[in-house]
């Protein structure tokens, strides 16, 4: 046969296996077939580079036409932050809304039916300090400051997507199998009450088993629920005790966490191989 | 669905219309995906590119078939991407970093670009119908469907065609200036 006439289909792999082995027997004796499938190899990857480039142009035309009007681009999703924004700025009116009315609203509360027979003062403006309210009113005043002020209520809130799982993490944590270390982690383990914190601070203990070859022990890495791609905080975990392929693993650490749901990940030191992800939960105090 | 019959022929020729109707259907399916995961527009972009080159080269495989529906090979494709995605940005900066320096120390390849000069003059040189044929036949259209598209009568005519136009090719490159040095060496 004329080896030349299948140069197109051994590049293109559709030679059966008989073929393909007398083909390549072919080559291995002839320099010149051999030269004429390499040049042949070039122009059909050419070819195949500018289909590559025309297709990418055309995809490229697609997708900015139909880009034309949208700008949230490189933006991360827009109504996340615009929330938080139209949050912060409802309370921020509320509070200086009741700041302005404060003592104005206190005169009204002493109008009230009370004041048998007295005619009441007329309201103090803010600006003239100097009068003096009556007795009466410093001690409204006074059980009305003593309540907790309406902002300090609102500003406590909690943001809930400070609580929000976050799908790519968790799938990461279903999937999550080390290649040459295996953790069962025995702490802490994850529950949805959460870890309480005290003055800020929450003290959560990571420590378990890890099967494999550890040399030069374990990373800890604390990610937020939002930002998986920098960790909050990273911290040596020490080995307490290694028999054979074993090791016991386990440090305590004073956490400077906002109450939210936290994502962690266990890396080997050595080769900051990711072994184990986890997740935990810190409580509003 | 609004999808052409065959739209891996259309992505194999980079059919405009092809890839249109794949953004109408499908585009929005990989947003939502993306953005779940907390990225970008962009980022589904980058994933609808790469899912259709996926595509382009796989179907170029021999043996090639598509076994289930076009919109479920392709949402498959995307939904792995987007999995790898951020994995490897979970994988934080010492991807981008090795990536840059990998970038950075990569030398300018000059014979590669002579090369592909030199390619790019011999096929201006074959003639339009030339062109269309091995373009087709190097997308890997068969026989049967570029004797339909070009309005050969028959099959056995379309192969005809196109192995005097790839003999003319070949000789276009080989009298190319610096042919021996760019392609034998």
């Amino acid at each position: 046969m004329d080896h030349k006439d299948h140069i197109d289909d051994y590049i293109a792999g559709n030679l059966a296996p008989d073929q393909l082995q007398v083909f390549e027997e072919a080559m291995a004796q002839d320099p010149e077939l051999r030269k004429e499938v390499n040049l042949q190899r070039q122009i059909f990857d050419h070819f195949r580079d500018a289909g590559r480039q025309r297709l990418l142009s055309v995809i490229d035309e697609v997708t900015k036409e139909n880009s034309i009007g949208k700008k949230e681009s490189t933006q991360p999703p827009p109504n996340r932050f615009r929330w938080l924004k139209w949050f912060g700025l409802s309370v921020f009116l509320i509070a200086a809304t009741w700041f302005i009315w404060r003592p104005s609203a206190v005169q009204e509360e002493y109008v009230p039916s009370k004041q048998e027979g007295v005619f009441p003062p007329p309201p103090v403006p803010r600006e003239t300090p100097e009068e003096e309210p009556p007795a009466e009113t410093n001690e409204l005043r006074a059980n009305v400051e003593e309540k907790p002020p309406m902002e300090e209520g609102l500003l406590a809130a909690v943001d809930p997507r400070d609580f929000a799982v976050n799908p790519s993490m968790e799938s990461l944590m279903t999937g999550m199998r080390g290649d040459e270390v295996d953790i069962e982690l025995t702490s802490p383990t994850f529950s949805e009450s959460g870890f309480k914190s005290k003055k800020g601070r929450t003290t959560i203990s990571f420590a378990g088993i890890a099967t494999g070859l550890i040399n030069d022990g374990l990373i800890l890495q604390i990610f937020s629920n939002r930002d998986i791609n920098r960790p909050l905080q990273t911290y040596p975990i020490e080995i307490t005790e290694t028999l054979e392929d074993k090791a016991t693993f386990g440090s305590t650490f004073q956490l400077k966490l906002k109450p939210g749901l936290y994502y962690f990940s266990i890396l080997t030191a050595s080769d900051e191989a990711e072994v184990y992800i986890g997740k935990f939960k810190i409580d509003q105090p | 669905m609004k999808t052409p019959i065959d739209p891996i022929a259309g992505i194999r020729s980079g059919d405009r219309h092809t890839i249109q109707s794949i953004w109408t259907d499908l585009f929005p399916a990989v947003r939502k995906w993306v953005k779940d995961c907390g990225g970008t527009e962009d980022d589904a972009k980058d994933v609808f590119q790469d899912a259709l080159m996926v595509i382009y080269d796989k179907s170029g495989s021999p043996g090639f078939q598509l076994t289930s529906k076009f919109s479920t090979y392709f949402l498959g494709i995307c939904r792995n991407l987007v999995g790898n995605l951020f994995q490897k940005r979970y994988r934080r900066d010492v991807t981008l970093s090795e990536d840059l320096k990998s970038i950075a120390e990569e030398p300018i390849d000059y014979v590669a670009k002579d090369r592909k000069k030199l390619m790019d003059n011999a096929r201006k040189q074959l003639g339009q119908d030339c062109q269309q044929v091995l373009d087709l036949f190097f997308q890997g259209i068969s026989m049967v469907e570029i004797a339909a598209k070009l309005g050969f009568a028959s099959e056995g005519y379309a192969k005809r065609r196109k192995h005097q136009c790839k003999e003319r090719l070949v000789d276009l490159v080989r009298s190319q200036p610096g042919f021996e040095e760019l392609l034998y060496n």
